[in-house]
């Protein structure tokens, strides 16, 4: 068999909106299912009060908190929006590129509104 | 105008490398990058290999990447391209010299859907007469013309080529299921019931992006999950 190379460098062919959507999808999977013990860890010290507060005093931990509910917001609505779409709805690349805007705007801000709360 | 092109020879090349080709664009007659490929190859340099067929948009021989979106040379407008272009082979086909990949998983998967009308009900001797309606319902998936820039560009074929139809296959597939002469419905969509080779479309939308006719492949692979979802008629 001839040596036959495969073109597919993924920085340089270009994919529509939805296919960043798809990818942050995935990524903010990967991140919620390894910060998930964390959490776990953390809900167990929810009748501690006082070391769960000591714990969150540490901004390092608060902010991985963070990051670990934004990843959590974005794979929701990513995943509802995908939902709608396995529903026969949303197949056009407009309404497509619309939904994905919408789901980027709203996980930012519910991520934002998520800071608050917690700083 | 510049043009970079991807050139790989496998009998004098270890790998792919890139080489730019300084084109005057009123030097050949022709508005299309198909021309000036054709006027790279007849007046500077001959070892270039493209394929090619009608130049019309009809045959889809001629899909590459330019700009980092797959398309057609013959239905690329010079004028829309910036000065600097960039052209790849279609990627995750492997190529087999220069822009000239190999389609052969690609035709596997248009093989496997059965591309073909199926009745066994119809006197195939006579006329199979459709109403207005039923035909309308292939408007928008018989046009294909299998040049595969789809399927090139859809992620989910390249981490999974040998199991996802694609997104050219499932349009075809979608095209049959929904022919009202086909008795074959839900054999159909029984052969796509398995976790790769539908459900593995992620609603990226690049096919639809670059079809070079405009069709929607991933509206077409919805319609096959609807039509599964709403159950088999005799099964």
């Amino acid at each position: 068999m001839r040596n036959r190379p495969v073109f597919l460098n993924l920085l340089k062919i270009r994919l529509p909106l939805a296919g960043l959507i798809s990818i942050l999808h995935r990524i903010s999977g990967i991140v919620f299912f390894f910060g998930f013990p964390l959490l776990l860890y953390m809900y167990g010290l929810l009748p501690l009060s006082n070391e769960l507060n000591e714990l969150l005093a540490v901004s390092a931990v608060k902010f991985v908190l963070w990051g670990m509910v934004s990843a959590f917001v974005y794979h929701f609505l990513a995943g509802v929006r995908h939902m709608v779409a396995d529903f026969g709805h949303n197949h056009e690349l407009s309404r497509a590129n619309h939904s994905g805007i919408l789901v980027l705007i709203l996980s930012v801000l519910m991520s934002l509104w998520a800071g608050v709360l917690l700083w | 105008m510049q043009i970079n092109i991807q050139r790989f020879d496998p009998d004098k090349d270890e790998n792919p490398y890139m080489k730019t080709y300084t084109v005057d664009t009123s030097a050949f007659h022709g508005v299309m990058l198909l021309d000036a490929l054709e006027y790279i190859k007849t007046a500077l340099d001959d070892s270039l290999a493209i394929r090619r067929s009608c130049g019309g948009g009809v045959c889809g021989s001629d899909g590459m990447n330019v700009n980092g979106k797959n398309g057609l040379a013959c239905q690329t407008l010079l004028k829309e391209l910036p000065e600097k272009v960039t052209i790849y082979p279609m990627p995750g086909m492997p190529v087999i010299r220069d822009l000239v990949v190999d389609m052969s998983q690609f035709y596997q998967h248009y093989d496997s859907v059965e591309p073909y009308l199926q009745s066994d009900t119809s006197d195939l001797e006579a006329e199979q007469l459709q109403s207005e309606e039923d035909r309308a319902k292939l408007d928008g998936l018989y046009e294909c013309i299998m040049c595969g820039c789809c399927t090139s560009a859809c992620p989910s074929s390249w981490w999974n080529p040998d199991k996802f139809v694609g997104p050219q296959g499932l349009l075809t597939a979608a095209r049959f299921v929904l022919d009202s002469r086909d008795d074959k419905r839900d054999e159909r969509l029984e052969n796509l019931s398995d976790k790769y080779r539908l459900y593995r479309c992620r609603g990226i939308f690049n096919c639809t992006n670059v079809c070079p006719k405009g069709l929607n492949p991933t509206a077409a692979i919805a319609e096959l999950r609807v039509q599964q979802s709403e159950g088999y008629n005799e099964l």
